[in-house]
């Protein structure tokens, strides 16, 4: 019983213990929001200050810039007429002087130019009519060498043709005649042949004595002088 | 003794066959001496041409060895002519060609015979070491240019 009292007791006194701190949170609470309310006073009353120091710096910034815009334009109106009034005499004494040198510079190149285009027309007809001269003679001398050279090859050529000639001719009428001998030859030797053919089938020694012994006569001294000879030698 | 190398035997061949009869002549002769009897007919008659003209009467053992003598002398030192000719020559030609070296030549010549038919005519001598050549043939191949000329000719 006494602990269910400990326990009531406890709980009440927690219970007491967070009402006292609500109350306490409470007070507190509304000491901040006044303390809010302060700051945001004060808060507000800066940024009226600083507006309006911000609205007098503008203002006063117009106004400066108004009356140096003024003076500026005014200077630099002045300087850009001056500027304007120089620069058209430097231009104009630029474009005379620019003019002047020019002029002197083409005409000295002109007159370099219009020399050396002398010279070079001096050199070149001379070098052009003595190169002329020259090869005029070559052209002559290559003339003569290229018509000898071809007159010496045409001789060539007909001396060559004349001796291919020759010996065609030559070697023409040896072979014709190795053929016509040949021809001869055997044209001699088919028909020998055939009269040695048909006169031994009908050989007539009777009637040959009297050729036999005509030969016989006619070499007589011949045989004689051979089978002394002969004898001689055994 | 008149014998003379008869123109019946001719050739070197023809002394042999005539050595062959005489030594049975000879034979025949020295058994005559002992018996008496005949000679054969055929060999007479051979013997007869080789001892010609000396008759049968005349015929002794000395004077066939003496013809014998003569016919192997004549064998090895005879002079020797070689006769080709188209055909087989006749007895008669044989005779007359020998008797004509024999006459005109020398009269111990023998000569031997053969025959060639592509001569077609003529003769062909051989005697020592030449040749002559009396041919038809070689009448035709000798002259093979004129014959030549004559057939372009025809």
């Amino acid at each position: 019983m006494n602990q269910y009292l400990m326990i009531l007791a406890i709980i009440v006194a927690l219970a007491l213990i967070n009402l006292g701190t609500l109350v306490w949170v409470a007070l507190l609470r509304r000491k901040n929001i006044h303390l809010t309310k302060v700051i945001a006073n004060e808060k507000h009353l800066a940024a009226t200050e600083e507006e309006a120091e911000r609205v007098i710096v503008a203002q006063s910034l117009q106004l400066v810039e108004q009356s140096v815009t003024a003076k500026l334009t005014v200077v630099l109106d002045e300087m850009v007429a001056a500027l304007q009034r120089d620069l058209t005499n430097a231009s104009k004494n630029l474009t005379q002087h620019v003019s002047q040198v020019g002029t002197q510079a083409i005409d000295a190149k002109l007159q370099a130019l219009e020399k050396a285009l002398s010279d070079i027309e001096a050199n070149t007809t001379n070098n052009l009519g003595a190169k002329l001269l020259e090869a005029d003679k070559t052209l002559s001398q290559l003339e003569v060498s290229a018509t000898a050279s071809l007159q010496q090859i045409q001789a060539l050529i007909e001396k060559k043709k004349q001796s291919l000639e020759t010996a065609m001719g030559a070697d023409l009428n040896q072979e014709k005649a190795r053929i016509m001998k040949q021809f001869d030859e055997r044209l001699a030797d088919v028909v020998g042949n055939y009269l040695i053919e048909v006169l031994g089938q009908q050989v007539d020694l009777g009637a040959q004595s009297k050729f036999l012994f005509a030969q016989l006569e006619a070499h007589k001294a011949e045989l004689k002088q051979e089978i002394d000879h002969e004898l001689g030698a055994a | 003794m008149n014998w003379v190398l008869p123109d019946n035997i001719q050739s070197p061949e023809q002394i042999e066959a005539a050595l062959l009869d005489l030594s049975r002549l000879s034979d025949w002769l020295r058994r005559k001496t002992i018996k008496e009897g005949q000679l054969d007919e055929e060999l007479a008659t051979r013997a007869q041409a080789i001892l010609a003209p000396i008759e049968q009467s005349a015929w002794t053992l000395e004077l066939v060895d003496e013809v014998s003598k003569r016919l192997e002398s004549l064998k090895s030192t005879a002079p020797l002519v070689r006769i080709t000719l188209p055909g087989l020559p006749s007895p008669k030609l044989r005779a007359e060609l020998v008797g004509w070296l024999r006459r005109e030549i020398n009269p111990n010549i023998l000569v031997s015979f053969s025959f060639n038919r592509l001569l077609a005519g003529g003769m062909v001598i051989r005697a020592g070491s030449k040749i002559y050549d009396f041919s038809f043939s070689g009448a035709l191949l000798k002259q093979r240019s004129r014959l030549a000329e004559m057939i372009h000719g025809v």
